[in-house]
This record gives C-alpha cells, structure tokens and sequence, in this order.
C-alpha cells in the first residue's frame, strides 16, 4: 500500500499540526523553569555539607525530582523526558557536561582545598545555567515541533 | 537501480494513527485525554487506534492513578519508534517529489503511486 502524493502531502500537515498541539500543551510556567534550577543548583551545592548530610540532601533532591515529573504529568497529562531523542538532545548533554564541571570544582575547592563556600557559589551559577536551559531547551522543543519560538 | 521500496507501514497509513504516533514520539508517554485532544480525535476513534497500535507492537497501554482516578497512558515501543521514523521518512521522501516535480517516473520506489 502506498499513499498518493497528495494523501502524503495531507497526512505530513496533520500530522505536523498534531505536534504543534502537543508543544502547546507542553509549555512550561516560569514556576517548572525554576523548580528545574533549584534542583540543578541544590544538587551542585551539595559538597558543602559534610558527607553524611550531602548524602540526606542529595536524597531530598531525588524526591524533589520525582515530585516534579509527577507535577508535569497532572499539568500536562504527559511526561518528556529531557534526554529524549531529537533536536534537544544536544543541549541536555551540552548542560549536563557544564553542570558536572561545575560539581567537580566545588567539590574539589571545599574538600582539598578547604573553601567551604565554593559549592554554594557554583551551585548558584549551576541555578542560574538550569534556569537559562530549561526555558533554552522548551524553545528548541517547540521548534522542532513547528511551532516558532 | 536496486533502492529499498519507500517503507510505507500499513498499521500507521490512517492519518489518526500518524497523529498519534507523531505525539507519542515527542513524549515519554502520554494520558488518554491528553492525546485525544493533541490528535484532535473522539474518545471512540482513539481507543480503537490505540487498540490496533497496541496489538501491532507499536505502542505499550498501562493504566495508573492520576488525582485519584485510573487512567490509561499510552508509550510507544521501541519497534513503533522505528516504524513511525521510517513511515514518516517514506511520506516525505513522497511529499518532496510531488512538491519539486523530481524524476518521479525514474525512481522505482514510486511506481506504484504512479500506476
């Protein structure tokens, strides 16, 4: 079975408005971008903490993460995953590696170098790059689904 | 010239089902109401879409608790993930030569369009 060119054509627009629909329906409120930042950056600010209490942190953070993907799915009915295939891949792993530096050299400043703080001060950077990426990589989404950022 | 025919899947061809496989590939999983209203598709249609992409392979159902009430979220499959590349790469390998007027007589991947 083969389409014509026009039934082609036709089912390539629908399908094209049905993924503009879901970007639409997948648009993020300032609140989610900044939920995405605290956790980014609480998360690189961990190695303040003595271990134990790092260690509690980074718990709360992973209970943290799951909260938010459960906010997603009553917001929007749906859940996208930020490592997902396609044209935002690229940014999530481009601020994955910014994100990790970032962790390594605070941790290595409060724990060999003992500046207790520069977690604090890299977990703040890491804040802001979360936020800047979390709104960068909605924008790339919504494109690659057709819709103009 | 020995080129593969254009991957054209039979169980996606319904313009329903590429709406809601194109959803489903932008997601991790999706709920009922959500991909009804994204596929601009009846309570009805989806369900009997959903229950034939289901039995194909193409797409995973499960139930689960939202705001206390059972409902269905719908995933694609890793094999739906690949017919649904495939099919849509077909479509608009097709779409490109009917919008360029290239040699489509020429190229055996279409002839049967053309008959």
């Amino acid at each position: 079975m083969q389409p014509s060119f026009t039934e082609a054509a036709e089912a390539l627009a629908a399908m094209r408005a049905s993924q503009a629909r879901l970007a639409q329906a997948a648009d993020c409120p300032p609140a989610r971008h900044f939920a995405f930042a605290a956790l980014m950056g609480g998360l690189i600010a961990t190695p303040a903490l003595p271990s134990f209490y790092a260690l509690l942190a980074e718990g709360v953070l992973l209970l943290g993460v799951a909260l938010v993907v459960r906010w997603d799915r009553r917001r929007t009915g749906m859940f996208i995953n930020g490592y997902r295939a396609g044209r935002t891949r690229p940014l999530t792993f481009a601020m994955l590696a910014v994100v990790l530096a970032l962790y390594a050299t605070g941790f290595w400043l409060a724990r060999d170098r003992g500046i207790w703080w520069a977690p604090l001060a890299t977990g703040t950077v890491a804040a802001g790059i979360g936020y800047y990426a979390s709104m960068l990589w909605q924008r790339v989404f919504r494109r690659e689904m057709g819709v103009s950022a | 010239m020995n080129e593969a025919r254009l991957a054209f899947d039979p169980v996606i061809h319904a313009p329903a089902r590429l709406q809601i496989m194109a959803v489903l590939a932008g997601v991790q999983d999706a709920e009922f109401a959500m991909l009804r209203k994204t596929a601009d598709v009846s309570d009805s249609v989806l369900s009997k879409h959903l229950s034939a992409l289901s039995e194909a392979g193409y797409v995973r159902l499960r139930k689960a608790a939202l705001d206390g009430r059972q409902r269905t979220w719908a995933s694609l499959t890793r094999t739906g993930r690949t017919a649904f590349r495939d099919h849509v790469a077909a479509l608009t390998a097709l779409a490109r030569v009917a919008a360029t007027g290239d040699n489509a007589a020429d190229d055996p991947r279409l002839l049967p369009s053309l008959a």
